[in-house]
C-alpha cells in the first residue's frame, strides 16, 4: 500500500519535471533585428484610459522612430513594441512585468502610469535590470533607490507649485490680489505629492492658506466641502481631484453660489478632461489644470504627432499620450548615445543606464515634444529642468494659457462668474 | 495497512504536500506560476481559517480583510520603524489580531448579536479598520508604506523571487490544516459543532457558547493575523486597503464552497476559484474585469441552493473511492 | 463653526431622508419574510447605474428616471425573489446570507463588467439651485431629494395600512401563521414585499444622482447603511425610520466637516456597532 502511494508520488513528480522541461530560448545575439521595447500600462480596470492613451502615443512614437532610420548608432536597429495589461493594482502591475520580461525580454518599459503599480512592476524590473521610463508623477518613484528608473516628465509636486505659480502671476498680470488659498486634494499618494507641492509653492510666494482638506477620490457628495470653502472665503482654490469628483466640486460650486475667483486644478486629471468637459458642459469653462505635455507647442514634430493623433483618435493628445510619445524619443536619444558611448554593448542595462545619464538634450523631436526645452536626468531618474504647463478651459475648449511664452491663448482670470 | 486506511486524510496531505513541495522545481524560476501558486496557497490558509469560525461555529464572519490587515500593518510598521524581523513582527501581528478580535467579539458575543448582526457587524470591522488607517496618518494613511527592499534577507523576510514565499505559504497551509484537525478532533470542535447546528439547543445542553464562540475567532483571527505579515513581506508595502471587503467576503465564499466544517474543503475551493480567477485574468488580459467574480457568484449561490454542504465532501468520497480501489489490487 | 455645524447638519438631514426610504425597502424585506438581504444596497447602486445610463443615453433627467426605473427594479426584485430568495425559505441562516451574498456580489461584477471600475456622475439635473436662508444655503437637489423620499415614505406608509396587499404584509410581518389562517397568501406577499422593498431603491437611486457619483463598491456601503438605520430604528416604525435615517445621514455629514472627509463611513458604523451592542432592539422597535 505504501509502496503504491509512493510510486504515485514517483510518477507524478517525473510528470512534474517534464512539464518543466519545455524548450529552452535560444541564445540572445549580440545585436538583435529589433530592439524590444515594452509597453505596461493599466489597459483595463479603473485606470485604463489613461492607459491606452499611453499605448496609442507609444505605438505612434514607435513607428515615427522607425520611419526616421531607427536607432542609426546602432546601424538603423527599429524599434518594436510589445504590449501588456498591468490591470490595476500593484498585484497586477508585478505580475505584469514579471510576464512581459519572461516572455520578451525588452530591452526597456515603458509605463504604468500609477504610482503604486510603478513601484511593485519596478521591483521586478530593477531585480531584472531592465531600464523602466516610467509616466507615474508622484515624487517617491524617484525617491526609493531605484537605479533604472527614469522619469523625463514633471512630478507631481512640480504641478501643485506650478499651480500656484500660475495664480500668482495670472493675478499680478490681471493686478487683482490674491492672498488667501484652499488647497483640495484627493487622498492618494499622487494628490498627496500635488498637495506638498502647492503648500510649498504657497508658503515661497508668502500666501495665506486658508483652508486645506483631503478627501477620498471615490467621495460620493461634496456639499459639505464646499460649505467649509465658502465660509473659509478663500480667494482662490487649488484642486487636485480624480476624476469624476470634479465633475461634483464644479456642479456644487455652482448649485452652492460659491465659486471663488479662481479654481486651479492640478495634476492633469480632473477639470480639463475631455470627458469632464463633455460631462460638465458651460459649467466646465475657467476651469484649468496643470499638464505633463503641451499639444500646443509649435514646433514641427509636435504638430506631426498631434495631427496624427487626431486623425487615429479622434481628439488632441491627452497628457498621458504626449508624456510616452516624448518618453520613447528620449529613450531613443539613449539608445543613441549608448551606441556611441559603448559600441561593443550597447544594450546592457548599465550601460543604457550611464547613456541615460549622460543625456542632455536641448533639441530634437524629444525636447520639440517636451513642456520646456531642456531634458537631462539626475541620479534619481527625475529631469531637474521639467515643468507643468496650464490648460484651461476656454469656450468648451481647453487652450495652454502658461507659461506665457508658451500659451496659446489668453488666460481668463479672474473668474467672470465669481460668487464673492 | 490497516491504519494507514483508518486515515486516509493523513494520505492525501503527504501526497498533496509532497506535489506541492515539487511544484516549484516544475516552473522552475517563472515567477509568474510562482506568484500564482502562492495566491492560491494565501486564499487556501485564509479559507482553512475561516473554516473554524465560518464552518465549525457557524458564525459568518466576514472580517477576514480586517484581521490579515492588522497582522500586516503590524508586521509592516515594526520593520518600517524598528528594523523588527518579520518573522517575530508575525507572530505580533496575529496576537493583535487576537487583541482586536476578542476586544469587539466579547461584547459581540455577550450582547448575544448573532447570524445575520454579526455578519454585518463583522463586515462593518473591515471597513472601520480601512477608513481608521486612512486617516491614522502615523501608521497608516493614503499613500503607500514600503518595507525595505532586499535581493535576498531572511531576516527581513524580503525576497526578489516568490520561492520563499512559495514554501512559507506552503507551512501556514499545512499549519492552519492541522490546528482545523485538532480542533475537530477536539472538545472544542464538538462544542462549537453542537453551537453551529442549533445555538440554543446547545446551550440548553450546557455548552458555553460565548466563550467557545471566543476561542474560535481568536484562533482564527491569529491564523489570519500572521499570514497578514507574510503578505506584507510579499508585496512589499502595506496600504489600508489591505483591510478589504471584497477579500473578505472572497474568503467566506471560499470557506462555503468548499463545505462548512469540511477540513480540506476551502483549500479545494480555493485551488479552484483561485486558478478559474486567475486564469480568466490571463485569458482576458483583464479585458473584462469583474468577470471571476459573476463565476465566482454564480458558484456560490448554486452550491449554497443545491449543495448546501459543498464540494469538499464530493472530493473526499471520489478520493475514498480512488483508496478503496487502488487498495483492493 | 456654529454655522458651519448647522449648515451641515442641514445638508446630512436632508440625505438622511434618501437613507431613510432605502432603509424602508429593507426594512419590508426583513421584518416581513426575515430574509436577509444582503444585496440590497447593491439594489441601490445598481439603480443608479440604470439612472446613469438612462440619463446619458436617452437624456432623461435623473429626478424622472424612477418612471423607468422603478418597474424595472421591481421585476428584478421579483426575479430575484422567486429564482433564490424562495428557495432559501426554509434552509439555515447562513445558506441564506450566503446566496445574498452572492447576489451581490454578482450584481457588483456585473456592473463592474457594463460601466467600468471608475465613479460615475451625471452632469446636470433640472433641479439645480439653491435657497438662502440667513447664513445657510440649502442645496435645491437635496431639498427636492429628501422631499420626494418623505413623499414616498408617506405612499408606502399608506399602502401598508389603507390597501389589501398593504395589511397583507403588515399581517405576515406581525403573525405569519395567523396570516395564513385568515387566508393571506404568504408566497405572493413575500414576493410583493421583496418587490417593493427593491423598487423602492430607484426611486432612492434617481434621487442620489442628482447629486452623487456611483462606482460598483458603493453598494456595501449603502448596504451596510441600511441597515444601520434599520437597527438604530428597530422593525415596525416608519417614523423611527425616517428619524433614525436623519440622524444617520447628519452624523455622516457633521464627521465628515469637523473630522475628516474620510470618516464618513466609519461615523455610520460606529453607531451601527454601538447600536448593535447596547441596543439590539433599535430605539423605536415594537418587536
Amino acid at each position: 500500500m505504501a509502496r503504491k502511494i509512493w510510486r504515485i508520488l514517483a510518477v507524478l513528480t517525473v510528470v512534474l519535471f517534464l512539464v518543466a522541461c519545455g524548450p529552452k530560448a535560444p541564445e540572445k545575439p549580440k545585436l538583435p533585428e529589433k530592439i524590444v521595447v515594452g509597453c505596461l500600462e493599466p489597459l483595463t480596470g479603473a485606470h485604463a484610459v489613461f492607459g491606452t492613451e499611453a499605448k496609442i502615443g507609444m505605438e505612434i512614437a514607435v513607428r515615427h522612430i522607425n520611419e526616421s532610420g531607427g536607432i542609426q548608432s546602432l546601424g538603423g536597429i527599429p524599434l518594436e513594441l510589445v504590449v501588456e495589461d498591468a490591470g490595476e493594482t500593484a498585484d497586477s502591475a508585478r505580475l505584469g512585468a514579471e510576464s512581459i520580461i519572461s516572455k520578451h525580454r525588452p530591452v526597456a518599459i515603458l509605463g504604468l502610469y500609477i504610482s503604486r503599480m510603478t513601484i511593485a512592476a519596478s521591483e521586478v524590473t530593477e531585480r531584472e535590470k531592465v531600464i523602466l521610463v516610467a509616466d507615474a508623477l508622484v515624487d517617491s518613484v524617484t525617491q526609493i533607490g531605484r537605479r533604472y528608473l527614469f522619469r523625463p516628465a514633471p512630478k507631481a509636486s512640480q504641478h501643485g507649485a506650478t499651480a500656484v505659480e500660475f495664480v500668482v502671476a495670472a493675478a499680478q498680470k490681471a493686478g487683482v490680489p490674491m492672498q488667501r488659498i484652499a488647497i483640495l486634494n484627493e487622498d492618494s499618494s499622487f494628490g498627496r505629492s500635488n498637495a506638498i507641492g502647492a503648500v510649498q509653492a504657497a508658503l515661497d510666494n508668502g500666501l495665506t492658506i486658508v483652508y486645506q482638506k483631503e478627501y477620498p477620490f471615490d467621495i460620493a457628495d461634496v456639499s459639505a466641502i464646499v460649505a467649509d470653502i465658502k465660509a473659509a472665503r478663500p480667494d482662490f482654490v487649488v484642486h487636485c481631484p480624480y476624476f469624476m469628483d470634479a465633475i461634483l466640486f464644479a456642479n456644487t460650486f455652482k448649485e452652492a453660489q460659491a465659486i471663488p475667483k479662481f479654481v486651479a486644478g492640478m495634476g492633469a486629471c480632473g477639470y480639463t478632461d475631455p470627458e469632464s468637459i463633455k460631462a460638465l458642459g458651460a459649467t466646465a469653462n475657467y476651469y484649468v489644470n496643470t499638464y505633463s505635455y503641451n499639444p500646443a507647442k509649435n514646433t514641427p514634430q509636435n504638430r506631426k504627432f498631434v495631427e496624427e493623433f487626431k486623425a487615429q483618435v479622434g481628439h488632441i493628445p491627452t497628457e498621458a499620450a504626449g508624456m510616452n510619445y516624448y518618453a520613447m524619443w528620449v529613450l531613443k536619444e539613449a539608445l543613441e548615445l549608448s551606441g556611441q558611448m559603448f559600441p561593443d554593448d550597447p544594450l546592457n542595462p548599465d550601460n543604457l543606464r550611464q547613456a541615460f545619464l549622460k543625456l542632455d538634450l536641448t533639441s530634437g523631436p524629444a525636447v520639440e515634444t517636451y513642456p520646456t526645452d531642456h531634458i537631462a536626468f539626475t541620479e534619481t531618474g527625475d529631469n531637474p529642468y521639467a515643468r507643468a504647463v496650464v490648460l484651461q478651459v476656454i469656450n468648451g475648449e481647453p487652450k495652454v494659457v502658461y507659461p506665457f511664452e508658451y500659451a496659446e491663448a489668453e488666460a481668463v482670470f479672474p473668474r467672470p462668474d465669481a460668487n464673492y | 495497512m490497516g491504519r494507514i486506511r483508518k486515515d486516509p486524510n493523513l494520505i492525501l496531505l503527504t501526497a498533496l504536500l509532497g506535489a506541492a513541495l515539487l511544484l516549484p522545481l516544475a516552473i522552475r524560476s517563472n515567477q509568474y506560476a510562482l506568484v500564482l501558486l502562492t495566491t492560491i496557497l494565501l486564499y487556501g490558509v485564509l479559507a482553512t481559517a475561516w473554516n473554524i469560525i465560518g464552518g465549525l461555529a457557524g458564525q459568518l464572519d466576514l472580517a477576514a480583510g480586517a484581521y490579515l490587515g492588522l497582522g500586516a500593518f503590524t508586521t509592516g510598521t515594526l520593520l518600517i520603524r524598528w528594523n523588527v524581523s518579520p518573522w517575530l513582527g508575525m507572530i505580533l501581528g496575529g496576537l493583535v489580531a487576537v487583541g482586536f478580535a476578542l476586544i469587539v467579539g466579547y461584547p459581540l458575543f455577550r450582547f448575544g448579536v448573532k447570524e445575520v448582526w454579526y455578519a454585518l457587524s463583522s463586515a462593518a470591522l473591515v471597513e472601520v479598520l480601512r477608513v481608521t488607517f486612512l486617516i491614522w496618518s502615523q501608521v497608516g494613511g493614503p499613500v503607500e508604506r514600503y518595507l525595505p527592499y532586499h535581493e535576498w534577507s531572511l531576516y527581513h523576510l524580503r525576497f526578489a523571487t516568490y520561492l520563499p514565499f512559495f514554501y512559507i505559504m506552503l507551512g501556514m497551509l499545512v499549519l492552519a490544516l492541522l490546528v482545523n484537525h485538532w480542533i475537530r478532533q477536539s472538545r472544542l470542535g464538538y462544542y462549537l459543532m453542537a453551537l453551529g447546528e442549533n445555538e440554543e439547543a446547545a446551550e440548553v445542553l450546557g455548552v458555553n457558547t460565548q466563550s467557545c464562540k471566543l476561542e474560535a475567532l481568536a484562533i482564527y483571527a491569529f491564523i489570519v493575523g500572521v499570514t497578514g505579515g507574510i503578505y506584507a513581506c510579499m508585496y512589499g508595502f502595506i496600504h489600508p486597503n489591505f483591510f478589504s471587503g471584497p477579500m473578505s467576503t472572497e474568503v467566506a465564499i471560499l470557506g462555503i464552497v468548499g463545505g462548512l466544517g469540511v477540513t480540506y474543503g476551502p483549500v479545494m475551493a480555493a485551488i479552484l476559484l483561485v486558478s478559474v480567477r486567475e486564469l480568466l485574468r490571463a485569458q482576458l488580459g483583464g479585458q473584462l474585469e469583474g468577470l471571476y467574480l459573476v463565476v465566482y457568484s454564480v458558484v456560490l449561490i448554486l452550491i449554497a441552493l443545491f449543495r448546501p454542504q459543498g464540494l469538499g465532501p464530493l472530493v473526499r468520497q471520489a478520493y475514498g473511492r480512488l483508496l478503496s480501489r487502488v487498495a483492493k489490487e | 463653526m456654529t454655522d458651519t455645524l448647522l449648515q451641515n447638519l442641514i445638508n446630512g438631514a436632508l440625505t438622511g431622508c434618501i437613507y431613510a426610504l432605502i432603509a424602508l425597502g429593507l426594512s419590508l424585506i426583513f421584518g416581513v419574510m426575515n430574509v436577509v438581504n444582503f444585496a440590497h444596497g447593491d439594489f441601490v447602486m445598481l439603480s443608479m447605474y440604470l439612472t446613469f445610463w438612462i440619463g446619458l443615453w436617452a437624456g432623461v433627467d435623473a429626478v424622472f428616471t424612477p418612471l423607468l426605473t422603478f418597474p424595472a427594479l421591481f421585476l428584478i426584485g421579483l426575479l430575484a425573489y422567486y429564482a433564490l430568495i424562495n428557495r432559501t425559505l426554509r434552509q439555515r441562516y447562513v445558506t441564506q446570507i450566503a446566496v445574498t451574498v452572492g447576489l451581490m456580489t454578482f450584481l457588483r461584477a456585473l456592473t463592474q463588467l457594463i460601466w467600468k471600475a471608475q465613479p460615475r456622475a451625471l452632469p446636470y439635473s433640472l433641479i439645480q439651485g439653491n435657497i438662502q436662508i440667513g447664513p445657510y444655503t440649502i442645496l435645491a437637489s437635496r431639498l427636492v431629494s429628501a422631499a420626494a423620499s418623505v413623499l414616498a415614505i408617506l405612499g408606502v406608509y399608506f399602502f401598508l395600512s389603507r390597501t389589501w396587499a398593504g395589511r397583507a404584509i403588515r399581517a405576515a410581518s406581525d403573525d405569519l401563521d395567523a396570516a395564513s389562517l385568515v387566508g393571506v397568501p404568504y408566497r405572493q406577499t413575500y414576493a410583493l414585499a421583496f418587490g417593493l422593498g427593491s423598487a423602492l431603491t430607484a426611486i432612492a437611486g434617481g434621487l442620489l444622482m442628482t447629486f452623487q457619483q456611483v462606482d460598483p463598491t458603493m453598494g456595501v456601503r449603502f448596504g451596510l447603511l441600511s441597515w444601520c438605520v434599520l437597527a438604530m430604528a428597530g422593525l415596525g416604525s416608519i417614523p423611527g425610520l425616517l428619524i433614525s435615517g436623519i440622524i444617520v445621514g447628519a452624523a455622516e455629514a457633521v464627521g465628515m466637516s469637523l473630522w475628516d472627509p474620510r470618516a464618513r463611513s466609519l461615523i455610520v458604523y460606529l453607531l451601527f456597532i454601538l447600536v448593535l451592542w447596547l441596543r439590539p432592539r433599535g430605539l423605536f422597535g415594537r418587536k
